[in-house]
């Protein structure tokens, strides 16, 4: 063993979620070492990855003053090998140890990679980290490519097609289900994105994969599908999911199932370890079940409460709340909590469509328990607060989806509390 | 449905140029005169609706719109006036009586225009008001034959037992408009006004909503003949009490507030059921003498513990000089007196335009009468009906009056534009309605303010006016006619005013 | 910090505020220009909400805690550090609309500019009366 380091508090990888524990373990505890250790050379905003590749954003950075405002120190490109829960230390690549007081689990999630013959050798990309769009983007410059492949029609492969839209590629979007987004969307929901991409410029092919990738003189040139068709293209984007980043967790001591498994106030089967963010397994807020939730926002929430009960104050997280958005051209699609739901009588959707736009919301008795809106989504967050706040909404029911709906709609106490904000009287 | 003779008193001018079909007007006009499209970038106008109230004009952000009197191309006739024309169109049509509001609006001679002020020049010095005070406050109520002091030591002690008094800084009142009549927030405004300024206002026949109660040290309350929301405390509870037997607006005939506009608050105010008719008799049927009304004045007087000065407002009618000496008799201690020209709510037309006298006239002979009797100290002279600015003020005083009432140009102050529409509760300017959606429209807090620097500025000017004159008290003007002086009227009506001609010296 | 107060009491949903946001946040700045010209046309920061007799306007309320600061990838959403006023940083903004997502007054809104960005109650910059008070006809907002 060699020399041990100590420090009071300890993140594991450091992006949004550590960076959130940070700052909320730097407001209880203003003198406590707080390092974090992360393999990767810098912090970034993983979600600008699309944006960035996309020539839409100026750079990786967020939070402009993460660095200089910084409350931990950080060591990069610094692997963690191993931890020991129990015995509150971890194990660096280069073989150092660093005891901790208490210490957070961020690692995030690692790309799903199925073995496809022929995606050895370049021009076959996962998308999930600052370098794997850092050689995408120099292997399209390098290879002149036009044409491109995205397999998986997630919200990865999604935003993966955004980013390739802007940037004028032709594109094939390639998924093994009947439709697009399938979590968060429902059948009426993909087909306006089907419609939306299709305008785009977009090949949408369902219900076939990628049976293997072909190489003329070595280079990516095509691929061939379970279908038996060929598609030419010089880069193919493999966007068919992610899954928590634990496998270096063996012998840790920590529960695990598909991720760390984590109770309301974050903290591990393990006391003293803490996981959040993208690796972490938590409740879900809708149904009750557990699951990984690996959205920005529940990544904030649940770094805050990390970061507070580490420092030992007692902050319950409210359970996750699946999150997000896509834009295709001019089609803005959100979505939130749980758009399809059993059909076993106790959900009930209301529906409004026009031509360009599709909103839905589902109930579950009084409460609304998800949306998805396409088209005109400003109003997306009322819904979500009421949702997030499980508002009962039978007092304003026929209201909800109206085109006038807005916080005039909701009861007066609400309303108030809402508007009010800050002192100020409605 | 025959085809109406009728067609819009108003043209809507829309400068296409400057529209920029914002719709505000569509939003502001409660008589759905706009009306923009939703395909189209265009609001169009429809004039047969239009009240000429210049709400849409005002609101309009690009000064796109101006809404004039229509020239309405009936052939010119000296005997048939268009307006005798729309009368009979519109009565033909409907059959039923020509309802109106605000005050009358007929050329009738306007006798402040023809009286003129007088200034001190070389032989009694004027006064600058921003060096030396100039005292306005007026005390209305019943002043003493004579004092009895006594000293006590170095200090005089009044044995007399005073007669109560209404003590204003400025000797402008609120006239009496009722919750009902006005909304609630131009109540609030009146009331909250006359307390920042040192004045009153009065309930009106509407009783008085609980709400402001506590501004009851500024309110005269009043009794109608239909004695709505009279009880012990309402009466407690007011600065003065005013028996309301005329209003210069509709001299004889009573009032009629319809059902529909009886709402919970206005039931709850009157003490009349929701939606129930309120209406007031013609005469109060328990007084058809001087006695009788004596005997309501002591009554109202042992409710009050004579604590609070009690007045009588009568209507200026062509006896009004004798029959204000009865209302002096009957032990009022202040008389009002309602002209031709002060408002109301809603009135006959006829009526409103046809009955009672111009108010300078009533109120000249009123005061000459009771000086002649030697009773003018009994009862103090509050005059109402037309008062349109300081000028107006200074000259009633000059001609005899205590204090002056202001209705309509305390309304104007709030933003009436004297459309004359109160009747149809549809005011946009959100004063003469009790529409929820209207009456948002005058905000009390500006409302207030509004009203409180008008009285400031007719105060300011006053006091410039009676320093000119060398009078450093407005108490020394009351009645002095001699600084009065006519234009342009003849000898009779000089005299009937009793005020030299333009010219003649002391 | 100066807040907007909303007084429903005296909203008369004439929707001047609207108007004059419009046009303070138009390319020209005037006000026939910006609806008759401009292509495409400004847009409100502020809503005006109407039911039955009640009205009000509701813009940003600049919240102490804001969620839509907390959940922007790009820390375009940021709180201004000077007068606390919630901010979106027009370079920075890549257009994800989880702020959208995360408002509760649902007061943020899509802009097309070179890309499509968030674009919200900006307080007029800093003057010393918004716009949408300053033309409010009846007091129902107020700065203060």
């Amino acid at each position: 063993m060699s020399e041990t380091l100590r420090t009071d508090y300890l993140l594991i990888g450091f992006s949004v979620s550590s960076w959130f524990a940070a700052c909320a373990l730097r407001e209880e505890d203003s003198s406590g070492r707080i390092l974090a250790v992360t393999e990767e050379d810098r912090v970034y905003s993983r979600p600008l990855l699309s944006y960035v590749l996309g020539n839409r954003s100026n750079g990786m950075t967020y939070f402009g003053d993460v660095v200089s405002e910084n409350p931990a120190e950080v060591w990069w490109n610094c692997a963690v090998e191993k931890l020991d829960g129990p015995g509150k230390w971890v194990e660096l690549a280069d073989g150092r140890r660093v005891a901790f007081g208490k210490a957070l689990v961020a690692t995030g999630g690692v790309p799903v990679f199925p073995p496809i013959p022929g995606a050895e050798g370049g021009g076959v990309f996962t998308f999930t980290r600052v370098d794997d769009m850092e050689r995408m983007a120099a292997y399209i410059d390098q290879h002149d490519v036009e044409d491109i492949l995205v397999l998986g029609g997630g919200f990865i492969g999604l935003k993966t097609c955004e980013a390739l839209i802007a940037l004028n590629k032709r594109i094939t979007l390639v998924e093994l289900a009947p439709r697009l987004l399938i979590n968060m969307m429902d059948q009426t929901g993909s087909r306006y994105l089907e419609k939306a991409l299709l305008k785009e410029g977009v090949e949408v092919v369902l219900e076939d994969t990628v049976e293997r990738f072909e190489r003329k003189e070595n280079e990516l040139c095509s691929s061939v599908l379970k279908s038996g068709r060929s598609l030419p293209h010089r880069l193919a984007v493999v966007a068919i999911g992610v899954r928590p980043n634990i496998s270096w967790l063996a012998g840790s001591g920590l529960q695990v199932n598909r991720g760390v498994l984590v109770n309301a106030h974050q903290e591990t089967s393990c006391p003293g370890v803490f996981a959040a963010g993208d690796v972490a397994e938590t409740m879900n807020m809708i149904t009750g079940e557990r699951s990984v939730v690996a959205v920005w926002p529940e990544a904030v929430a649940q770094g805050k409460v990390a970061g507070k009960n580490m420092a030992g104050k007692h902050k319950t997280y409210q359970g996750s709340l699946p999150l997000n958005a896509v834009e295709v051209g001019e089609t803005a699609i959100v979505s939130a909590g749980l758009v399809n739901p059993p059909d076993n009588g106790t959900y009930v959707t209301i529906i409004r469509e026009e031509r360009d736009v599709y909103q839905k919301l589902v109930l579950k008795e009084d409460r609304i328990v998800g949306l998805i809106f396409v088209g005109d989504i400003e109003k997306a967050g009322i819904y979500v607060h009421l949702i997030r706040h499980r508002i009962p909404v039978d007092s304003f029911r026929e209201k909800l989806l109206q085109p006038d709906f807005g916080i005039i709609s909701l009861p007066l106490n609400f309303r108030k509390h809402m508007v009010e904000g800050a002192g100020i009287e409605v | 449905m025959a085809r109406s003779l009728l067609f819009p008193e108003f043209k809507i001018e829309r400068d296409k140029e400057r529209c920029i079909a914002c719709q505000v007007c569509v939003r502001q006009c409660a008589n759905d005169v706009h009306e923009g499209s939703d395909t189209e970038d265009t609001v169009v106008s429809q004039e047969e609706k239009c009240v000429g109230c210049q709400r849409c004009v005002n609101l309009c952000p690009t000064n796109a719109l101006t809404v004039q009197t229509r020239k309405d191309g009936f052939r010119p006739n000296g005997n048939w006036e268009d307006r005798h024309l729309r009368g009979i169109y519109k009565q033909a049509e409907t059959g039923g009586i020509l309802l109106t509001g605000m005050g009358c609006d007929r050329l009738y001679p306007v006798y402040w225009d023809h009286l003129l002020l007088n200034a001190s020049q070389v032989t009694n010095p004027s006064i600058d008001p921003l060096r030396e005070p100039i005292e306005l406050t007026t005390y209305l109520g019943k002043k003493e034959e004579k004092l009895d002091i006594h000293w006590e030591g170095d200090s005089p002690v009044v044995r007399t037992r005073l007669a109560p008094q209404l003590g204003l800084e400025v000797p402008v009142i609120f006239s009496a408009m009722s919750y009902g009549s006005i909304s609630y927030n131009a109540f609030r405004s009146l009331a909250e006004a006359a307390r920042e300024a040192g004045t009153f206002c009065n309930s009106g026949e509407g009783g008085l909503h609980p709400d402001f109660y506590p501004f009851g040290e500024n309110i005269i309350v009043q009794v109608a003949s239909g004695r709505f929301g009279v009880h012990r405390d309402y009466l407690r509870v007011a600065a003065a009490v005013e028996i309301k037997i005329g209003q210069g607006a509709k001299p004889g005939i009573g009032g009629h507030l319809p059902g529909e506009k009886v709402s919970k608050e206005i039931s709850r105010t009157r003490k009349i059921p929701l939606e129930s008719d309120a209406i007031s008799p013609a005469p109060h049927h328990d007084i058809y003498s001087i006695e009788d009304l004596e005997r309501l004045v002591f009554a109202i007087k042992e409710a009050i513990n004579y604590e609070k000065p009690v007045a009588v407002k009568i209507a200026a009618v062509h006896n009004v000089a004798a029959i204000a000496s009865g209302v002096v008799r009957a032990g009022a201690d202040i008389v009002t007196i309602d002209g031709i020209r002060g408002g109301t709510g809603a009135a006959p037309q006829v009526i409103r335009d046809n009955v009672g006298i111009p108010i300078e006239l009533a109120l000249a002979q009123v005061d000459e009468r009771l000086r002649l009797e030697g009773i003018r100290h009994h009862s103090s002279l509050l005059i109402a009906g037309g008062i349109r600015s300081s000028a107006d003020v200074i000259k009633a005083i000059a001609l005899g009056a205590d204090a002056v009432y202001v209705g309509t140009a305390a309304l104007v102050g709030l933003g009436c534009h004297l459309c004359q529409k109160c009747y149809t509760g549809k005011c946009n300017w959100g004063i003469a309605t009790q529409d929820p959606v209207l009456t948002k429209r005058l905000n009390p807090n500006i409302g207030r303010r509004r009203l409180v620097n008008l009285l400031r500025a007719w105060a300011f000017e006053i006091k410039e006016m009676l320093g000119g004159m060398g009078v450093n008290a407005i108490e020394s003007l009351r009645g002095n006619r001699e600084h009065l002086r006519a234009v342009g009227l003849s000898r009779e009506e000089c005299s009937v005013l009793g005020v030299k001609a333009a010219g003649e010296g002391w | 910090m100066k807040h907007i107060k909303i007084h429903e009491e005296y909203c008369i949903g004439c929707r001047l505020c609207e108007i004059n946001c419009l046009v303070k946040h138009s390319h020209t700045g005037k006000i026939i220009k910006a609806f008759k010209e401009e292509s495409p046309r400004a847009f409100p920061r502020i809503r005006v909400e109407e039911e039955g007799c009640l009205s009000f306007a509701l813009q940003c309320r600049h919240c102490e805690d804001a969620p839509c600061v907390e959940n922007c990838m790009t820390g375009a959403m940021r709180r201004d550090k000077e007068n606390a006023t919630v901010l979106c940083d027009e370079e920075k903004c890549v257009g994800c609309w989880m702020c959208i997502m995360s408002c509760p007054c649902g007061v943020i809104k899509r802009e097309k500019k070179t890309r499509r960005i968030a674009s919200k109650c900006d307080l007029c910059g800093g003057v010393d009366e918004p716009v949408c008070v300053a033309h409010c006809p009846n007091e129902a907002l107020t700065y203060e």
